[in-house]
């Protein structure tokens, strides 16, 4: 009595339930992958914001984050001690920062900051962790930043080749890896960093002195103004006692530089989820309407023999449910594993470790409310329309008779015109227009996954536009930053003679600190001083004027800056410090973006620009260049990067003391490396958007087929080959989908402008400009195509199949 | 056909003055009746002021030519239809009265319809056809559910069939499967549309022979039907064409 025990548990109404799904085992899947894609989706990012979010704050805080650090130009133990005696000051730690340049096996040169750290078992603030290897480096030995060694495949024991900035080579040996939480990691920007003793500073020609002083303030260290208000007091009482601080940074408070972008990439990510998940309701209620127009009679039948109303309702809205929990079933442990990836991946970037994999609880409920709500929510309707029928009407032909009529008679004209000529364009176009709000639901969700697809598309043109702005800007190849002034005439001199130079530009430069109205410290800002007459910046005046020549203390900012002080505007006056003296600028003209470095905070300062005369005069050095500019006669990266390396062993012969020289090209090609990272994982989101329209043009195209199937037969009984029917089936998929592209294509404007300004507020602090992305536009074109062809191929299949006996006995 | 499948409780019964509820003598009470239907064409009377008493154990044939408004009267019985105008009675109910949700309610479980084309449900089992009345109006303990059902089918004598899908049985076998789930909860009346209409002759017995079992055993069957030897058999013929009743003998 096995049997029986069966139908104890589970009562016909539910056994007929289940039944349905297995019968129709396709739509099942269908609708139960169109529901999962988006609740697997928002149960990866919301597992990964908060895993994510965990996992770096936690391990942000362990490392003790500094408060404040301040760049002074030299400091010893004395100082450190006195900091610490402070009332305000909790912890303060000294270090030395030296920068040299590392030979990477495939022969190119990369920046590597030393820093030289005196008690590597009692860092009191930006604690570095021990890796692998030895601890503490020993003389002529480094630890390498974790992520400097894989990304760069350096290993522990190898010997690397440094230079520093007076040109003398030294080989150190890695004795070891370390982790620097603090430092913005390798795969993101391709710099390195290592950590050695003093004695092997000393043995590099560095000073025994500390240049970079951390604290870690007492009281509220929460409290970013507080912080403020003890670091600037210090930075006060440290000039007082003779002391040159030339930069004072306050990060946000216990936030790790990257939380913050992090955390918005994922919203979006979220956004976009949630968004795929409503598009999936659409399905269901096309797959819900069509279900429950074949049904007619069976809810007759239960009517007839007691069923109620509500039983009925009951019994299509236990169909749903099964739906929302198969849906879950699946996007339940898809979203943990993706979960897990997802933040390896993350924290694989970021360069931390993903110490505790715990997928919350609330994750779970609300991805299980989704997978239920979703399906009732667009069942609901068609299910209690269809509940409300009377038996008479169900049973007996008279209503359906009607419909057939109509059917019958459409039937006729299409037989009249596949006699005339077999023309499958137009019956796929009368097809396709014969079910019109069904129609409108296929091509809502395509033709949103389309515009989000365009709009990423437009970010990133615009993000090429803004790049191509920075380019445009500097009208030059290669940048060399010396460490000390040289005379002009004698390094331009100099350059020339290195193949592949055509001109140079001598300018000057500063690294200065705003000072806001009420005294606090705000950003830094670097000050580029080109001639008056230049013609190596190109800027673009967005608002005010460039620099003219007499202008003294006259300062032409970038629109980025500008963003990072609100409440500054063009004709404003604004206090710098340079070299521990403040003064007051004028700010003459807005440019566009300036800052070369910037796609992610706390990744540079912004640049202003200034009048050589007047920055050299204050600084005494006319004449003298920090900066040269070089064009060259090479077109292509490459080309200039050998250019530059030949510049930097030129200079190195005539023993100038180069600390950097960099090709804009690279840089440009840094900035677009992350933004190709953001791209990515914003086109994997409008891919999953895609997913779920595919699946409901597949539901809408099995649909169609199957309330077809008798038209299909007739066809078939007239003539119609297998190829034929297959070719209606796929030209009206075809149909349906350049439709949405032409809707996708329109609606990517307000998508483009919306996102652009989202991403670019995020990562630059500005709006991207609109770029229409004819590419984008183009790409999916290509993708509909391909997804009007795979969706329509199992209903044409299908549809194909299809006998004159089946189609007349079918209702 | 010995067993006993009904046990005729909770039934309503002729009080004192032996008249029901509202005051009808007859178990079956149609008065004035009137449907009119809307068609493209205008409107259609399809009954015409009938009127009709049925008792209780009566066996009522209802001939007349295809049209002429047979099916119209008996959904008027079953509450599948509603009159446009006209009072029925059916024990102690106004059946005129009731709402779509609470006719479901009742027929369910006073009311058993076989139809022509028997209208089983295509993806249930046999058995589970005669449960989902049962479900359907909360009659009997789950655990009786199954034996009763079991029970029917075999008096139905197609027990051996209760785990195919209707698709599987024959005409015969299905109406036979129609007949028993008309009789899953019980009901006192029975109401079948041509139930032989679709079956040949010796099936069409044997169906015939069921119901006369039926009768013995006190229910009230009304059935309509074109084999005019069947309607020599029944307790009283109800004639009806165009929408009126023209004789009843
Ligand atoms: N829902 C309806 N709409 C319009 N006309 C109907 C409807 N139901 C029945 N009729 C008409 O009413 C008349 C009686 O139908 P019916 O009772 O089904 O006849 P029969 O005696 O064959 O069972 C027929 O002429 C039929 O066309
Ligand atoms: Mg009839």
């Amino acid at each position: 009595m096995n049997v029986n025990k069966q139908h104890l548990i589970i009562n016909p109404r539910w056994r007929k339930v289940l039944r349905d799904l297995w019968e129709h085992k396709a739509r099942t899947i269908l609708v139960v992958l169109a529901i999962a894609v988006g609740v697997f989706a928002f149960g990866l990012l919301a597992t990964a914001q908060v895993v994510l979010d965990h996992n770096l704050s936690e391990e942000y805080l362990a490392i003790r984050p500094a408060s404040a650090s301040l760049t002074l130009r030299s400091f010893d133990d004395d100082l450190i001690h006195a900091v610490r005696q402070m009332p305000d000051i909790e912890a303060a730690e000294g270090r030395r920062t030296f920068r040299t340049r590392l030979l990477l096996p495939t022969g190119e040169w990369i920046e590597l900051n030393l820093m030289a750290i005196a008690d590597y078992d009692d860092m009191r603030a930006n604690q570095v962790r021990r890796q692998s290897g030895s601890w503490p480096p020993g003389r002529q030995e480094v630890l390498l930043e974790r992520s400097v060694a894989s990304y760069f495949n350096i290993h522990e024991g190898d010997e690397i080749l440094i230079e520093t900035s007076d040109a003398k080579q030294y080989t150190l040996r890695v004795s070891g890896l370390a982790h620097d939480l603090t430092q913005i990691p390798s795969h993101l920007i391709p710099n390195a960093s290592g950590f050695v003793s003093f004695s092997t500073l000393e043995w590099l020609g560095g000073s025994h002195t500390y240049n970079q002083l951390d604290i870690i303030v007492a009281g509220d260290r929460g409290d970013k103004a507080h912080v403020q208000t003890v670091a600037a007091d210090l930075k006060k009482r440290l000039e007082k006692d003779g002391y040159i601080v030339f930069l004072l940074d306050v990060p946000e408070p216990f936030q790790h530089p990257m939380a913050s972008m992090l955390a918005t990439v994922n919203y979006m990510l979220m956004v976009l989820s949630i968004v795929s998940y409503g598009l999936s309701g659409f399905l269901i209620y096309n797959t819900m309407s069509s279900i429950m127009a074949q049904q007619r009679k069976q809810i007759g039948i239960m009517k007839a023999v007691g069923g109620r109303e509500r039983q009925i309702i009951g019994v299509y809205l236990g169909l749903v449910i099964v739906f929302g929990l198969l849906a879950l079933l699946v996007a339940l442990p898809a979203g943990v594993l993706g979960a897990r990836l997802f933040c390896q991946y993350v924290a694989n970037l970021l360069n931390f470790d993903l110490r505790y994999f715990h997928a919350p609880k609330w994750v779970f409920a609300m991805q299980s409310l989704m997978a239920l709500i979703a399906p009732v929510l667009a069942a609901i309707y068609p299910i209690i329309h269809s509940a409300r029928i009377t038996v008479h009407a169900a049973i007996t032909d008279y209503g359906v008779a009607l419909e057939r009529l109509r059917q019958d008679d459409l039937t006729g004209r299409l037989v009249e015109r596949i006699r005339g000529l077999p023309r499958p364009v137009l019956l796929s176009l009368r097809n396709t227009f014969r079910r019109q709000s069904r129609l409108m639901l296929t091509l809502v969700p395509l033709a949103i996954a389309g515009a989000t697809f365009i709009a990423v598309f437009g970010v990133r043109s615009a993000f090429q536009t803004k790049i191509g702005e920075t380019t445009s800007l500097y009208n030059l190849d290669i940048q060399i930053i010396f460490d000390r002034p040289y005379r002009s005439s004698y390094v331009s001199r100099e350059a020339m003679s290195v193949p592949g130079v055509v001109e140079t530009e001598a300018w000057a430069s500063s690294s200065a600190t705003i000072v806001l109205p009420d005294g606090a410290i705000g950003p830094p800002v670097t000050l580029l001083a080109p001639p008056v007459d230049t013609t190596y910046i190109q800027a673009s005046i967005k608002e005010g004027r460039w620099l003219l020549p007499g202008d003294r203390s006259a300062l032409v900012v970038g629109e980025d800056l500008l963003n990072e002080l609100p409440g500054y505007r063009v004709g404003d006056d604004i206090t710098l410090e340079i070299d521990g003296q403040q003064r007051a600028w004028q700010i003459a003209g807005r440019t566009g973006r300036t800052s070369s470095s910037g796609t992610g905070p706390g990744t540079g300062a912004s640049i202003a620009f200034v009048n050589y005369d007047y920055l050299a005069r204050i600084q005494g050095t006319q004449g003298y260049a920090t900066l040269l500019t070089v064009r060259t006669d090479r077109p292509d990266l490459i080309g200039q990067e050998q250019v530059a390396r030949a510049l930097e062993e030129h200079f190195k012969d005539r023993g100038l003391a180069t600390g950097r020289v960099r090709t804009i090209s690279l840089v440009i090609k840094d900035m677009t490396m992350r933004m190709y990272v953001l791209i990515g994982l914003m086109l994997l989101m409008a891919i999953l958007l895609a997913i779920v329209g595919a699946l409901g043009l597949t539901g809408t195209m099995s649909l169609n087929v199957l309330e077809r199937t008798r038209e299909i037969g007739i066809m078939r009984a007239i003539g119609a080959t297998n190829r034929s029917i297959r070719q209606i089936v796929i030209i009206e998929g075809n149909v349906i989908v350049l439709l949405s592209w032409t809707i996708g294509t329109l609606l990517s404007i307000p998508f483009t402008t919306f996102l652009s300004r989202t991403v670019g507020m995020t990562f630059m602090k500005e709006p991207l400009p609109f770029t229409l992305p004819i590419e984008g536009i183009g790409i999916w074109l290509g993708l509909s195509l391909a997804i009007a062809t795979l969706s329509s191929l199992l209903p044409a299949q299908r549809a194909s199949r299809i006998s004159v006996r089946e189609a007349l006995a079918y209702e | 056909m010995s067993k006993a499948i009904s046990e005729q409780k909770g039934q309503a019964v002729k009080n004192g003055n032996g008249v029901y509820k509202y005051g009808n003598q007859r178990l079956i009470e149609l008065q004035n009746v009137l449907k009119n239907y809307k068609t493209p064409a205008g409107d259609f009377m399809a009954l015409k002021d009938v009127n009709l008493g049925i008792d209780q154990g009566e066996f009522i044939a209802v001939i007349g030519k295809s049209g002429s408004g047979k099916s119209t009267l008996v959904n008027m019985i079953t509450g599948i239809d509603r009159p446009t105008a006209g009072e029925i009675y059916i024990g102690d109910v106004a059946l005129h009265t009731l709402n779509e949700e609470h006719t479901a309610q009742w027929r369910g479980r006073n009311v058993g319809i076989v139809f022509q084309f028997f209208q089983l449900m295509p993806t249930l089992t046999i058995l589970e056809n005669l449960l989902l009345p049962m479900d359907f109006c909360n009659m009997y303990a789950p655990r009786e559910r199954i034996e009763r059902a079991m029970c029917l089918l075999e008096v139905v004598e197609i027990a051996d069939h209760a785990h195919k899908l209707p698709a599987a049985l024959s005409g015969g076998q299905q109406q036979r499967a129609a007949i028993a789930r008309a009789l899953a909860n019980d009901p006192p009346i029975l109401v079948a549309d041509e139930p032989t209409g679709n079956l040949d002759s010796r099936t069409a017995e044997a169906v015939f022979l069921l119901f006369e079992d039926l009768i013995a055993q006190g229910k009230t069957l009304l059935m309509v039907t074109h084999d005019s030897d069947q309607a020599k058999r029944v307790h009283r013929t109800v004639t009806i064409s165009d929408g009126e009743i023209v004789s009843e003998d």
